[in-house]
């Protein structure tokens, strides 16, 4: 996992509130949830005369935005807009070496979602590391 | 000085090519995810539901068929192709941009890394090949 989680604790009004899981009790305020997607190689390179094979791997990240219980959908548009720029802040991951920086990938601008009775928006994060080098 | 020259009428076939394999490769992927999409999974059944819903980390499991049925190959100009959920039912947003834990299910992410997709999409680029070398294609 890299950095995601403490960069997401920048975000306006989310300090504190950023979970690695959807908390079972979701507090009445706007919260965020940052979850690792998926992870998979990308490139392999040939055998080193060391014997490890070195590849390109990557993680995708997804940060959910939740707004307070039944507060409008606009108070999320500044916490949205920051997430979009985590990109800049998130740069490590563990056991790796950053091979091409993060990417942002499809993101979600606030909608009402009648599920949970909170407005929500999502961005995706795509960091490239090296292994085996 | 070396020049080289162009048949008239090959970069046009190449276009036709590159075409018509990019098209299949991400033709390939779409069958492979609709097989992916097709069935129950192994979460909780809701009532009223066809099939027992999928546990997080899995591909969302089949109910009506139409996230499924949504999942196509277009092509995006002579070169290229893609493949995904084009026009599909609403829920596909959620899917997508939920945490798992709370019922995302982000297929196309998972569908990057899926080593049968990729074979699915290289079986089909193997065939273009085999059917464009074909003497009654020429």
């Amino acid at each position: 996992m890299h950095n995601a989680l403490t960069a997401s604790e920048t975000l306006p009004g989310y300090a504190g509130r950023v979970f690695q899981a959807t908390p079972g009790d979701a507090p009445p305020g706007p919260y965020a949830v940052v979850t690792e997607l998926t992870t998979g190689t990308v490139r392999e390179y040939q055998r080193a005369e060391n014997g490890r094979t070195p590849r390109e791997r990557s993680v995708t990240t997804l940060v959910t935005l939740y707004g307070g219980l039944d507060a409008p959908m606009h108070e999320l548009r500044d916490a949205f807009t920051a997430a979009q720029e985590l990109a800049d802040l998130i740069t490590h991951t563990l056991g790796g070496t950053p091979a091409a920086g993060v990417q942002s990938g499809p993101d979600l601008p606030p909608r009402q979602d009648p599920v949970s009775r909170r407005a929500y928006a999502a961005v995706r994060f795509v960091l490239t590391y090296r292994t085996g080098v | 000085m070396t020049r080289a020259r162009v048949r008239p009428g090959a970069a046009g076939q190449l276009r036709d090519v590159l075409r018509r394999v990019t098209l299949a490769a991400a033709g390939g992927g779409a069958a492979t995810l609709r097989e992916k999409l097709s069935g129950p999974g192994s979460g909780t059944y809701h009532p009223g539901q066809p099939n027992q819903s999928s546990a997080p980390g899995e591909y969302p499991a089949e109910q009506s068929g139409a996230v499924r049925d949504s999942v196509m190959a277009v092509p995006l100009g002579d070169t290229r192709s893609a493949f995904g959920s084009v026009d599909g039912p609403a829920h596909v947003i959620p899917l997508h941009f939920k945490p798992p834990d709370a019922g995302g299910r982000p297929f196309m992410d998972d569908a990057k890394h899926d080593r049968d997709i990729h074979a699915g999409m290289r079986d089909a680029v193997r065939q273009e090949v085999q059917r464009a070398q074909r003497p009654d294609r020429q």
